[in-house]
């Protein structure tokens, strides 16, 4: 299968502004501490055709600062993204950026509240030439129908929908970009539960019917496993484990993917069980000063001295699956 | 579901604040009778053929020599009160609007693209309408007037340069909130052009402050040109503007001849109180904070 | 066995330009001593309504317009201020989302422990001091000692809700209600919370009420579940039963349409429509539009009935009760 998004060693870094005193002190030599904060730290994976990549991971981990980096909005510090083998920025960007399109997690901010909804659909293939103004209507009529809307929805506000709806508005505006791929940024995280399963299901009928292929960034687990082929977990702005999602489940080769899915609360349906999770001890670092060598040492059971001075390189570990661990666990 | 659009749900709170509705009339009422001065005025206060001195300082109720009562009085000049106030006020809100409206227009494009760009260029424009706005308004309105000289285009230019800051500095911190939100990262990642982004998305989501401002600005500027014609900095003596009117006025007040001053003040005052009225309940209205 | 807390047809109400918004509406349940209770339901359903009217935590527009909440058989509702001040934290202790609901920014954490103290009666510094240290201790906080000195924002979210838990602990309350404490959290600090709010729940024996709109949080921490929708209960038994055989198609159709419950990749199975609007609610049981076991007779509201000892459901047409 061949790749359509590569990511090769992307680096994202934020380094706080500092103040005006800060920076004339730092001119006279002062030693001034510059915290930077590395959201993504050297990652690389591809994302092939047509398949939905889960990305997993806990707040502060980097994955929707990955998620932006992949759809164009933040450019990489270091690294690259690379679409059908040519870089996404860079000479003619702007046509390349256009083919990935994202979904928010929270749909009350992600649509202009002043702009109608046919607007907001269709403003963006006007930009690029995919439609014109004078078929706009009808065209985000198509869209809107594609998610479940009705066409006269194009007349309205954000705010006379409720939340699933919007999100399904804001799937109609990546769609209509006709794009090669989603980036989702926890798209029903911010929704009621019984709406989630509506949009679920969306996702993935539009899989079905446009050959979408998805990054599906969430910290739930069981969406994750249910909507995906392959899932990515990470840590602290690093890939720590990658492989097809049954495979991962059912056997984790990561210490920190098997505590995650450990620390996970299931429906307790018969009143023996009483313990139905298992917590990680410990807190989650800083990323401003993330521990040395594997970063999840310290939270690890299995840690020896080599994870705390040594960087793990990610390797292979069974089929199509490679993690990031001196000491994995038998697969 | 409110199926209304935003326009029509802010008409109907703003009705149910019975003082703002009030000021609000008295605001179109002036005017509109500003608007039809011509029609309305007994007398052409600029024309000074139609200008007879024999009936210079006469008192409110007065029948002048062509015919009509003078309800206001006359000034030195023998100019109906009531016509030249009429004329004052078309002038005062002809260039309040203009002066404010330009500011508005340049404050709020330089403090959204400061916003949107960021950077240097952030700092740059920020820090020279920071120094502007260490400045007292009608210091810097004075330097200009004095150094342009008197005239319509003059007298914009100085109110203009002293009010535009304030817009930059409001859309700056509106445009700097929504510049962080997800509607305008879908934007970029669509992505669509920078002027887009800027002009339809991010400016009209910054209004709300803006229009509050905007209201302010209007009665600040009316209040700095009658200010300015007060201190004879302002409009020519042919032209006399609400605060030339009061100017003229002020050696008379005490000789008992207070309504060549009074009349035009009262005029100025009831103008920009309403016009305040109306931008406190708009601000009311869109001010989050202050809803329930 | 006698109740520690008896709400009985609860109904609180917004004020607003719509009319009258009936966010709670008719709730009756009760707590025995020690008990944990699960309160489940999406946005608008009047879990965290429920929460607050028994603080009597509501501002204007809200109002309690009816229904009682008694407290070891004290009735709390139209208490004076100064009563129910007495009774929260004291006797009631309440534990939001965002911790940053409880803690002051700019008093350390030691001084606000110690207010705490102070609001339900004299303790000097130094007994402050050791039961501050005890109860942060108690809750995870390593170090507890030398972090009485530090601010809130010294500390990372999962420690400040453990904080604001310590604090609700403070006084040994009979009863704490907990709004979604973990919603907020990572999911490995969640499951430390978790744990530790039951241990510690078993070992004082506190009685808790708490809300979520997380099942399967819900079911590892309570014995007992309720499930509201649109202001009113519309579900209660035994957690295990429940989710086991729930009655009401609503609750049903939830635990059907989670992903543990489908094949990976087919389709969730999905509620239909969205949830109501409190404005605009249908007649009769409020989720019979959505329903698909709905009949005529759904247009008139269906009471709370109860079914055996310990069930209580509000639906013309209940799963029989064997497998959803």
């Amino acid at each position: 299968m061949n790749a359509l998004v590569e990511i090769r060693n992307v680096s994202k870094r934020f380094v706080p502004r500092l103040s005006l005193g800060e920076r004339i002190a730092a001119r006279l030599g002062q030693p001034i501490e510059t915290r930077t904060v590395h959201a993504v730290d050297g990652v690389s994976f591809a994302i092939r055709k047509g398949e939905v990549l889960g990305l997993v991971g806990e707040s502060g981990c980097g994955k929707s600062t990955l998620g932006r980096v992949i759809a164009g909005i933040h450019p990489p510090s270091a690294g690259f993204v690379t679409l059908d083998g040519a870089p996404l920025l860079g000479p003619d960007g702007r046509k390349r950026t256009r083919r990935v399109q994202m979904v928010f997690q929270d749909p009350f901010a992600s649509l202009d509240p002043r702009i109608r909804i046919g607007e907001t659909i269709s403003e963006g293939p006007i930009a690029h030439g995919l439609t014109t103004k004078a078929e706009a209507r009808a065209y985000a009529a198509q869209w809107l129908a594609a998610v479940g809307l009705p066409a006269d929805a194009a007349d309205r506000f954000p705010h006379q929908f409720s939340g699933g709806q919007r999100q399904r508005v804001a799937i109609a505006r990546a769609l209509a970009m006709k794009p090669d791929m989603l980036v989702c940024d926890e798209p029903v995280a911010s929704l009621d539960v019984s709406i989630q399963a509506q949009i679920v299901n969306l996702l993935l009928k539009l899989r079905r019917e446009f050959g979408l292929t998805m990054l599906f960034i969430s910290h739930d687990l069981g969406i994750v496993r249910h909507i995906s082929d392959r899932i990515a977990i990470m840590y602290l702005g690093r890939i720590v484990e990658l492989g097809p999602t049954e495979a991962v489940y059912a056997a984790p080769a990561h210490p920190y993917t098997r505590a995650l899915l450990d620390s996970i609360p299931k429906l307790v349906t018969d009143s023996e069980t009483l313990v139905s999770f298992k917590p990680i001890t410990g807190e989650l670092p800083s990323p401003l000063s993330p521990p040395p060598g594997c970063h999840f040492h310290l939270r690890c059971p299995f840690a020896r001295s080599e994870c705390r001075e040594i960087v793990p390189i990610r390797r292979e570990a069974g089929a199509g699956r490679d993690v990031a661990c001196h000491f994995p666990l038998e697969t | 579901m409110n199926d209304a659009t935003p326009l029509a749900r802010f008409w109907q709170e703003f009705r149910a604040n019975r003082v703002a509705v009030g000021a609000l009339i008295v605001v179109v009422a002036i005017m509109l009778v500003a608007l039809a001065a011509p029609l309305i005025a007994p007398q052409n206060p600029y024309d000074l053929g139609t200008l007879v001195l024999m009936d210079a300082r006469r008192p409110p109720g007065y029948v002048g020599t062509k015919g009509f009562t003078h309800w206001l009085g006359t000034d030195a000049q023998g100019r109906d009160l009531f016509s030249a106030i009429l004329y004052g006020l078309r002038i005062s809100i002809q260039i309040g609007i203009i002066a404010g409206g330009i500011a508005f227009v340049l404050g709020a494009t330089l403090g959204t693209f400061a916003a949107y760009f960021g950077g240097r260029i952030e700092a740059l424009i920020m820090r020279i309408i920071d120094l502007q706005l260490s400045f007292p308004a009608i210091l810097l309105a004075l330097v200009l007037a004095a150094l342009l000289g008197q005239g319509k285009v003059p007298l914009i230019a100085a109110l203009v340069t002293a009010q535009y800051a304030y817009f930059a500095r409001t859309a700056h911190g509106a445009a700097s909130a929504e510049r962080s939100k997800d509607y305008v990262e879908a934007a970029l990642s669509t992505p669509l052009a920078p002027a887009r982004v800027v002009f339809r998305h991010i400016l009209p989501n910054c209004l709300p402050p803006l229009i509050v401002v905007g209201t302010v600005q209007i009665a600040n500027s009316i209040a700095l040109e009658a200010t300015l014609s007060f201190l004879g900095l302002g409009l020519p003596v042919s032209e006399p503007s609400l605060g030339m009117l009061i100017a003229n006025g002020f050696q008379y007040m005490l000789s008992g001849r207070y309504w060549i001053s009074i009349y035009p003040g009262v005029a100025l005052i009831v103008l920009i109180v309403a016009i305040n009225l109306v931008g406190d309940q708009i601000r009311d209205q869109l001010n989050p904070r202050l809803r329930r | 066995m006698t109740a520690l807390l008896a709400v009985s047809d609860l109904a609180t109400h917004f004020a607003t330009r719509q009319g009258a918004l009936k966010a709670v509406d008719g709730v009756s349940f009760s707590i025995a001593e020690g008990e944990i209770i699960g309160l489940v339901g999406e946005s608008g359903s009047g879990k965290s309504v429920t929460g607050f009217s028994i603080l009597g935590l509501i501002d204007p527009p809200g109002r309690i317009v009816g229904g009682s909440v008694k407290l070891r058989g004290r009735e709390l509702v139209g208490l004076p201020a100064r009563d129910l001040r007495a009774i929260r934290g004291r006797e009631i202790a309440m534990v939001f989302q965002d911790p940053s609901a409880t803690l002051n920014p700019v008093l350390t954490i030691g001084m606000q422990m110690r207010l705490a103290l102070e609001a339900h009666g004299a303790v000097g510094e130094a007994d402050a001091r050791t039961r501050s240290v005890e109860v942060l201790a108690r809750v995870g906080i390593p170090d507890a000692g030398r972090r009485l000195d530090a601010y809130p924002h010294q500390f990372s979210g999962g420690m400040r809700q453990r904080v604001a838990i310590a604090i609700a602990l403070l006084n040994r309350p009979r009863l704490i209600i907990c709004d979604e404490p973990t919603t907020a959290l990572d999911v490995s600090i969640q499951a430390q919370i978790l744990t530790e709010m039951r241990d510690l729940a078993r070992e004082f024996g506190t009685a808790m009420i708490w809300i979520s709109h997380d099942l399967a949080t819900v079911s590892s921490i309570a014995s007992r579940l309720l499930v509201m929708y649109a202001g009113r209960i519309i579900e209660e038994g035994p957690v295990a039963d429940v989710l086991r055989e729930p009655r009401h198609p609503y609750t049903a159709g939830l635990l059907a349409s989670l992903p543990a419950n489908a094949r990976p990749g087919m389709d969730l199975r999905q509620i239909p429509g969205s949830t109501p609007s409190l404005f605009d609610l249908p007649p009769g049981c409020a989720f019979q539009p959505r329903c698909e076991r709905r009949s005529d007779a759904c247009i008139v509201m269906p009471e709370l009935v109860a079914v055996g000892p310990a069930r209580r459901h509000r639906c013309h047409h209940p799963l029989a009760g064997a497998q959803a």
